[in-house]
Order: C-alpha cells, then structure tokens, then sequence
C-alpha cells in the first residue's frame, strides 16, 4: 500500500482584542449584544461612509508581527477585495494584499513528544470580519454586529504534516496570542479561526499535490477531526484512481461534516485593488520603539530562561510558561522567596495549579499572589507550620484574600514549638497507652512513629513533629 | 428692482441678520420659484415626459418643505432672540441627491436606492446645518454622477438647461447647476470627479468650484471614483462660492483623505485681488486632443468663441496687474483620457458592489432561488445602462491577470500627468504660476440626444480639460465669461496648485468684477424670461 | 492579444459574477461599448512611463504632516442602530434576511 505524505499549511484568522472595529468607533466585541444593535454607517456599508483606521489594531498587528519574527513593512497598505456576499455589507472586504505590514517569520513549538517544530509565516496582514449569518429554514439572517472587527490574517508556509501538528501549531499559537495580549484567543467564541489547506502526495514525491482548502474550523478538537477526514477522503479518492480537485470545502461543525462549497465561491477573482479611502499605514520608528517597549519576553524565551537561569527541569519550565500569568506568578514568588527554586515550582505547580484546576479559574483571576506563596513557603521551612497547613494555607489564602501569616495568627495554626507543651501532652500518651509502651520497651522501636501520630493528633496537627519524636524518645528510654 | 430670490447668498443672509426679511419669507420665494419654473420633480414612475415637462427646469427630486419649514422658523426664532447665527442662516440651498441626509431620501438618481432613507448626515450637510443655510430640497443628477449631461438619471423628468430648454444643463451636478441658474436657491452642493461640478456650472453660467481633493470631506457622499471626487459649491458669485467653501473646508477625522491644512477665509480674500499673480495658458488647453484609428495623436479645435474668451480674460487680467504666461506646456494631459478611464471604471465598479438589494434600497418583487438570484435580479432591476456598463468596464479592467498592465500603468500615468501640474506651479520652476486659465469646456451646452448619440468616449472628451484636475488633485473654478452667439453661456476655468482655492477664487472674482456692467450679465435664463 | 475582444461567453462570465442580469438589447449594447472602449484601455500601453516612475493612489502627495492620524481605540456608539436596519426590504427579528446559499454535501 501507498504511504502518503500529508502537506497542509493554515490561514488563522485572529479577531485582535482592540476596543473599537477596525475602521469605525462601534465595540469590536458583541458577544452577547442582541443581531444588529452594534452596528453604524460605516461598518454596514451605507452609501457614502468611509472607513478610518483604528490605532490599536495597528498596534497588536505590529505585536504579533514582532513575536514571530516577521519582516516589517514601514509602509504598508489596504486593498480591496472584491466579491459578494450576504455578510459582506460593502461588497468588499478591506483587507492588506500585496504590501502588508508583515512577512515572513516563523512559529517554532513542541509537540508532546517532545520534538521541535518550526512553522514558517508566509505573511501576516489586517483586514475587517465579515458578518455572521445563519441558516433558517430556507432563508439566512444576517447579523452585522461582527462586520469591521479587526483581525490578523496569518498564512503559514506548508510545514506542517499532520492533523496533530496543525491542533499544536493552533494550540501555541493560542497561547502566544493570550501571552501577548492583542486576543482573547477564544475559538469557540471565533476570536481564532483556521482554514487548512491540505493536500496528500505519495512518500518521497517532490511535487505538490492539488490541495483542498477547509474553511470555518473553529475548535483545536475540529481542527483534528477536520483535516483527518480530508486526509482520508483524499487518500480514498487516490487509491480509487480519481484525481484531487482543488476545491473549497466547508466545515460543518454541527453536522461535524465537510461540505463543499458552491464553485462561484470559490473559481474567484478578488480584483483587488488599492483601497483609495485609506491612506497607508506608516510605522514611524518612534511608534515601533513605543511597541516594542510593550513587548513581553516571549514563552519559549522565557522557558529557555527558567531551564538555565532558574534551575528548573524542562517538564516544570514547560508547565510553567503555559501561560503568561503563571510565569508571572512563578518568578513574583521566586523573588520573594529566594531560595531554592524547583520549591516553588513544586508549590506552584502541585498547590496553586491544582486551585487553578479545581475551581476552573485562571491565574489572574487568583486573589493569592506570588508574594503569598513565598510567605507560605517560608512558613512551612521555619516550621511555624507544617507541611499539610502549608497546602492548607494556599486555600485559605485565596479564600479569604487575607495574607498568609494574618491567618496563622488568627486561627492560631502555629506549630507549638514549646517543650513543656509539648512534653505534657507526650507524657500523657505514654501514660494512657501502656500496651504500645511495653511493645516499643520490647524492641519495637517504629513504633515511636505511632506515638508521634498520637501527640499531633492531641494536638491538631500543631506540634513540631520533630520535636514530639525526640521528647518521646526520651521518655520511652528512660522507662 | 431685483426679487429675493435673485440675490446671492450673502446678501440673502445680511437681509435676514438685519431683520429686513425673515428666513421663512425667503424659503417661501424659493418655494414659489420652484413652483414656477421646475415642473414635476424626477420620479422614477414618469415613463414618458409630456409636451409641458419641455417647457420646465426639472431641477429637483425631492422638495423638503416641512423640514425646510422648520429650519427657517428655527433661525427665525433665533434671531428674535438675538441669538448667535452661522454666516448662511436662513439661506435656502440645495444638494445633489448624492449627500446623504438623515432620515431624508438619498436616491443617487438610482432606482437600485428606491425608497432609502440615510441613517446619517453627510459631513458637508452638517457643515451647512452649522452655517444656517436651509436645505429645501435634493436636486438631479446622472445616475450614480455616471454622465455629464443628466440624461442618465433614472428620475425623469430629466434637468433641462434653463439657458435653453433643448439642451443638457450638463452633468453629472446638473440639477444643481440648473436650479442655481433658474434662482432656485443661490447655492447648490454638488460633486465633481471629472468635472461634475465645472461642466454644468459652464452651461448654466454660473460659478462652480472643484477643490483640492481632500479639501473637503467626502464623508457621507455616495461616491463614483474615490480618488478623485470631489464636494463643492454651485452659485451665482464667486463671493456666495467662496463663503459656501470656507465653511464646509476642512479636515474631518471620518474622512482619512482629507488633509490637515488649515482653511484660508476665501471670502476676505477675494479682495485682494490678482497684481502680481502669474496666470498661464497652455496649448494644450486650447485643443481636443485624441487618438486616431491609426493609434496617433490627433488634434480638434475647440470652438473658437471659447478659444477667443480664453484671449479676452487674459486681457483683462493683465489690465489688472497680473502676468500672463503663454505657453505653458500640460503635454501629458492627452494620457489622462485612458489612465482616467480606467482608475474611474475599477473605482466604480467596486463602490457600485454594495447594492445588493438585501440592505437598502431596491429588491427585485420577482421570486429567487437563492442569494445570488436576488443580486442578479434586483441590481439588474436597479441599476440603469451607464451604471451596468461601468460596472462591466470596470470588472474587465480590474482581472489580477491586468492588475499590472492596466490598473498600476494607469496609476504610474497618473504620476505622470501629475508632474505637469507640478512643474507648471513650481515656485523655483520654469513657470512659478500661481494658476492656469483654461476653457471649462470645448463647447456650450449640446442639445438633448447628444450624448446618447454620441458615445461615451466623446464625452471624455467633454470632459478633457476639467478631469486632469481630479486625476492630479489639483482644485479648479469655473466662472461664466460670457454668451455665445447662440446665447449659450460659456464658462472659463481657473485651476491652481492644491490647497490654492484662495487664488483661483481671486481670479474669477476680479473677472467678476471687472466684467459685471457687461451687457451679458443683465440677459436672464430663457426659463426665466 | 488575449484582452483584445470580448467574445460573448467573457461577456456572459462577467455578467454572472458581477451580478447584474441585463436584457438582451442591453448585453448587445453594452458588450458592443465596451470593446470600443478597449481601445481607449489600450492607450494606456502608448503613455511612455519611465520604469522608476511609481504608481500613486492619488493625484495631490500626502506629506506626512497633513495625513489624518490614526484613529484613537475609543468606543463612540451609533446613535441609532434601527435606523439601518429599518432599511433593508426583508427584516426579521432583528436581522436582515437573504435567500439562502447552495450547498452541495461531501458524502
């Protein structure tokens, strides 16, 4: 049988976080705003208005263009792309044809197995979303509230060979947006949207096949189904002896189908042409300086930096710089800690992840900070607690928003570290349990494990365990 | 003794700031001229026009008495109570049915915009609004500005010239310019983008200025060419002209091509007159330049009435101080017909993309299956033959496979063109002009037919002298300079360097001014004798 | 020359993408025009350009100085949303209404 290399590259729409539309003063975001109530002249394409450009999708543009390495067009330009449709109120789409603001650059990322992938950027340009319509019965509503939003349209070289690559590729390139700050990055609400283009050639065959191009996946889980049905459909076509068409076909996630779309969508001539109501965007250095001051160090930087300076393994450095926030925190409380930083990780990853988990919250929605954690950190290494109040503390803390050594005094968590306290209650059990004694006097010496148990127990987990064990000793031996 | 209504704008306005008439008096003599020269407004349910629609102006589409009303009592009001006013309160005017205003019929001259009313105000029309004038009504036009004749309107009656009532007010703001003319109103708002507003203003005798593009905003004003239209005033006097500019002028954050330059008062100005200015006269502006079958430039002269007017004001103002220069060569403006041609027909055919039937305006009634049977139904239903061929042009020319061959050669001529302008108004240059003096057009207004009879390449080149200043950018003036011997009005163009509207206003006001016992100016419209 | 006539099948092409159904005197007419007008389109080749002379959007420069700055990322609504909708021949709760679009399902 045939083996077949898969070949697909992906055009990710990303919907930038800006307040306003790409070219009018309406919200960019209507999530939950009833059909046509976000609307205005310009961004439903009334006769006669005109478009400005928004700074701010500018300004994320420049952002992503930076994160990836692209080249940047000092001056680059708005086209129109011509043709119509329903969601298309001004029978054009502005959009950056052939002088957009970046080119070129690259993704690189991990696979869980942990191999390295580079992914590389053909081009990057901003444009305004179309409108929303859907299906009723026999007609389509159209809903307006979406039209003018300011994306990035970033198109990858075809580098990528598989349905997983491409849900890793998606998934990274979700992270780096959040990282950034230019998207929510939220594919079920569309704020990432792919179409795949995929195409299949026999193993070692240096020429391209004829490649399909999927449009409207919007979830990592549809991205893989997807592509994965593509690459069957294809392979089933070749092996029957039929040729690949180079259609353009719709992904369907209702009916989690693939559809093909009607030939006049797809043979067509955009006519693009200069948009003449724009001027060109110049980046003036000063505007790239003042970007680039923006810029946060970027994960995997960051992640090479917690490996080598931090002193951290690569599983923690990974899990850590998943998120911009949770690094954040991390290196707050490294700082605050100083000292062993694979501690804080472990604190990190096992006790404020797991809080993270449990609750379905993010690390910026967290009211313990990386302060607190170092504060319980210390807590637990000068044993005015022990470790189980330690784990306990980091709930307490994000329950009460009160700072960590403020609860210990309050709930009075403190180890006792006390002798004679101590001493009483260990004189106590060694009295009231004579069957235990005489084993241990017998030459059952781990039993004094036992013992300890007994004391903390009396004292709800408050004494020094250490401490208890040696008095207890003490006592015991001297019977 | 001279009625209201044919006063300028200025002086309209001193009578009601000096409380000698009210605004409401005044809209009402508007009114009533209207009702007495206009006939029965354009209307897209007049199949034939009758015998007596020959004998009227059919200069408006719409009317907008109660609103109009309202305005003039509003200044009324203001006046009793000595509040302040803008520089045109209370003077009625009128705009080309391209200005969108709110809640008020736009229709383009278009059936494709049937029935649309504008969420919105053009920012030319909240300008005026800030100003005081009084809108009273929207005035014809060709369809989509696609004409310089007004023949192509979809709203019949259509525009007669009220110099002579078998001929075209000229196009595509010929309402504008025949109301003017008729004293229907002192100002009308129209566009120009290859002469739109020039053309007319030379049929009709009046004074029309194109400004520079970006001099004013375009926000609100359904377009023909993006690049290159233009919005300006239609009037009687260069002062009613300037005054109208100077208030509309301006940058405007919502439209991205208007320049921040800051606006001259045009009006005060005006007096300063023109010694020591330098005024150019160009071969190339003295003839029809074409190609022949044979793929060689040819010349035709233009008629020589027009050639001998151009002679008579420059006399005039060298009598007045100012230097004349002949010579001057434009001789890349001959490669503007096709360059222009094609920038204009992709422009236009992508603006014409919005009208879809979904939104606004026209649907067609007939059943569909789908989406796209409705566009083809209801654009095909909607739209008149110049808007379906420019449309078609433009699709043509506009392919990727000619993106280099045509569109970018076209925008590399226009580079080209553009230089003469430059090297013509240079300050270190050859030339050092402060404007050129040229024909609005090669010929008086044409009798009906003759653009249909015609095709539309000849009137490109009716259009040839006024549409290098669109595709340069540069602002121009037309004045009337006189009457033809047929008693047709003929225009001269005074056209400057961008952002020079003080000059070329100062031009055709010392020729104003100069010439203003002339016999010819006492001779009124035929529509008005 | 491929540009140098529209035959009738370009024509019926252009028709159907550009939307626009036109009677049969129209297409005769129009189909008729527009291959007079080629002739003007192909003046364009006769313009003697040099190679370093730019294309230019349009006519009068921009200088920096004069170009509008970009907009400010500040929420100003619409007045009135309604107004647009309360344009369009077909609406619906809201939402403006299309025929609907083809589709043909991939097994």
């Amino acid at each position: 049988m045939t083996e077949y290399e898969v070949i697909i590259g992906l055009e990710t729409h990303i919907q930038l976080n800006t307040v306003t539309k790409a070219f009018c003063g309406c919200k960019a975001d209507s999530w939950g705003d009833p059909a046509n109530t976000n609307i205005c002249p310009i961004c439903t394409g009334q006769p006669g208005a005109l478009p400005s450009t928004n700074k701010a999708m500018v300004e994320k543009a420049l952002m992503l263009c930076l994160a990836m390495d692209s080249d940047i067009n000092m001056d680059s330009y708005f086209d129109r792309k011509n043709y119509l449709y329903a969601d298309l109120p001004g029978g054009y789409q502005i959009t950056q044809n052939d002088k957009s603001i970046g080119r070129g650059g690259h993704l690189d990322f991990l696979m869980d197995d942990g191999r390295e992938v580079r992914c590389h950027i053909h081009n990057l340009h901003m444009e305004e979303d179309a409108g929303k319509t859907k299906n009723e019965g026999d007609i389509r509503l159209i809903d307006m509230n979406r039209c003018g939003v300011p994306l990035v349209e970033m198109v990858t070289m075809p580098d990528l060979h598989s349905a997983d690559e491409a849900a890793t590729y998606l998934m990274r390139l979700r992270q780096l947006l959040r990282w950034l700050g230019i998207s929510e990055a939220n594919m079920e609400k569309a704020h990432l949207r792919c179409d795949a283009n995929v195409s299949i050639r026999p193993k070692g065959a240096t020429e391209l096949g004829k490649k399909c191009e999927i449009k409207n996946i919007n979830s990592i889980e549809a991205v893989r189904m997807a592509i994965n049905f593509e690459i069957d459909r294809q392979i089933r076509e070749t092996e029957a002896g039929n040729k690949i068409e180079q259609w353009t076909i719709e992904w369907d996630n209702d009916a989690q189908e693939l559809r093909k779309m009607r030939s006049k969508e797809t043979a067509a001539d955009y006519r693009y042409f200069r948009e003449p109501n724009l001027m060109p965007v110049h980046i003036t250095e000063a505007f790239l300086a003042e970007v680039k001051a923006k810029m946060p160090e970027l994960p995997l930087a960051r992640r090479a930096r917690f490996i080598s300076e931090m002193g951290l393994p690569e599983y923690d450095a990974t899990v850590l710089t998943a998120e911009r926030d949770t690094s954040e925190f991390f290196e707050t409380a490294c700082r605050a800690y100083t000292g062993d930083n694979k501690r804080v990780s472990n604190w990190m990853m096992n006790e404020v992840l797991r809080i993270v988990n449990e609750r379905g919250l993010s690390v910026s929605d967290l009211k313990i900070s990386g302060q607190d954690l170092a504060d319980i950190i210390r807590l637990v290494d000068a044993k005015t607690v022990n470790t189980s109040t330690g784990k306990k503390l980091v709930d307490l803390v994000q329950d009460s928003g009160k700072p960590p050594k403020k609860i210990v005094e309050e709930e009075g968590l403190g180890l006792v570290s006390d002798d004679s306290a101590i001493r009483e209650i260990c004189a106590r059990v060694v009295e009231n349990n004579p069957n235990e004694v005489a084993t241990y006097r017998g030459g059952k010496e781990t039993l004094i494990g036992w013992f300890v148990g007994q004391v903390m127990r009396e004292m709800r987990g408050k004494a020094d365990p250490e401490k208890a064990k040696a008095i207890l000793e003490e006592l015991l031996k001297a019977g | 003794m001279t009625e209201l209504i044919e006063l300028s704008a200025l002086e309209q306005a001193k009578l009601i700031r000096e409380k000698k008439i009210s605004a409401v008096e005044l809209l009402e003599a508007t009114l009533k001229q209207v009702d007495a020269v206009d006939g029965r407004p354009g209307s897209l349910d007049t199949p034939v026009e009758e015998p007596e629609d020959l004998e009227k102006v059919h200069a408006f589409i719409l009317l907008t008495k109660a609103h109009a009303l309202e305005k003039a009592a509003e200044v009324d009001r203001k006046i009793a109570a000595g509040e302040a006013l803008g520089v045109l309160a209370g003077v009625p005017y009128s705009a080309k049915d391209v200005y969108c205003t709110k809640g008020i019929q736009t229709t383009a001259a278009s059936r494709i915009l049937e029935g649309w009313k504008p969420p919105y105000d053009s920012t030319v029309i909240e300008r005026m609004n800030q100003a005081g004038a009084v809108m009273f009504g929207k005035v014809n036009l060709d369809e989509f500005t696609f004409g310089g004749s007004n023949e192509t309107t979809a709203f019949k009656p259509t525009v007669r010239n009220p110099w002579g009532l078998d001929r075209v007010p000229g196009g595509s703001s010929g309402g504008s310019a025949a109301a003017v003319s008729a004293n229907e109103g002192a100002i009308s708002l129209g566009t120009d983008t290859g002469g739109s507003i020039r053309e007319p203003a030379a049929f009709t005798g009046i004074v029309g200025v194109k400004p520079t593009y970006g001099r004013v905003s375009r926000y609100g004003v359904i377009p023909f060419a993006s690049s290159m239209d233009t919005m300006g005033p239609l009037t009687r006097t260069v002062s009613d002209a300037a005054v109208v500019l100077r208030e509309i002028a301006g940058f405007d954050p919502r439209d991205n091509v208007t320049g921040r330059v800051p606006v001259e008062d045009y009006l005060a100005e005006l007096e300063e007159g023109i010694r020591g200015l330098r005024i150019g006269i160009s071969p190339d502006y003295l003839k029809i330049t074409y190609l022949d079958d044979d793929g060689n430039y040819s010349s035709a002269a233009i008629d020589p009435e027009i050639e001998k007017s151009v002679w008579r004001a420059a006399e005039i103002f060298r009598s007045l101080g100012a230097e004349i220069i002949e010579d001057v060569p434009m001789a890349n403006t001959k490669y503007s017909v096709p360059a222009y041609f094609v920038i204009t027909r992709i422009e236009a055919y992508s603006n014409l993309q919005r009208f879809d039937g979904l939104k606004y305006g026209h649907t067609t009634k007939e059943p569909v299956r789908d989406m796209y049977e409705l566009y083809y139904k209801s654009r095909g239903e909607g739209f008149g033959y110049q808007a379906k061929l420019r449309l078609l042009t433009g699709m043509f020319a506009s392919q990727e496979k000619f993106y280099e061959k045509y569109y970018r050669r076209a925008q590399r001529a226009r580079a080209l063109i553009r230089r003469d302008f430059d090297d013509a108004f240079d300050p270190a240059g050859k030339y050092r002009l402060d404007a050129i003096l040229t024909p609005s057009t090669p010929s008086p207004a044409f009798k009906f037919g003759g653009a249909t009879a015609s095709d539309s390449l000849l009137m490109q080149f009716a259009d040839q002298f006024t549409s290098p200043m669109n595709f340069a950018g540069t602002p121009g003036v037309s004045f009337p300079c006189g009457l033809s011997s047929e008693g047709l009005p003929i225009g001269l163009q005074a056209t400057g360097y961008d952002y020079c509207e003080s000059k070329i206003l100062r031009i055709a006001y010392a020729f104003e001014q100069a010439t203003s016992e002339e016999d010819w100016r006492k001779v009124k419209p035929a529509a008005l004798r | 020359m491929e540009d140098e006539t529209i035959t009738i099948e370009m024509f019926n092409e252009f028709v159907q993408v550009a939307e626009v159904e036109l009677t049969p005197e129209e297409a005769v007419s129009i189909r008729a025009k527009m291959n007079e007008q080629l002739k003007v389109i192909h003046e364009l080749e006769a313009i003697p350009l040099e190679a370093d002379l730019p294309p230019v959007i349009h006519g009068n420069p921009y200088p920096r100085e004069i170009q509008a700055p970009l907009r400010e990322d500040i929420w100003t609504p619409f007045e009135n949303p309604q107004s647009i909708i309360s344009q369009a021949p077909r609406s619906q709760d809201g939402y403006i209404v299309s025929p609907d679009v083809p589709h043909q399902r991939l097994g």
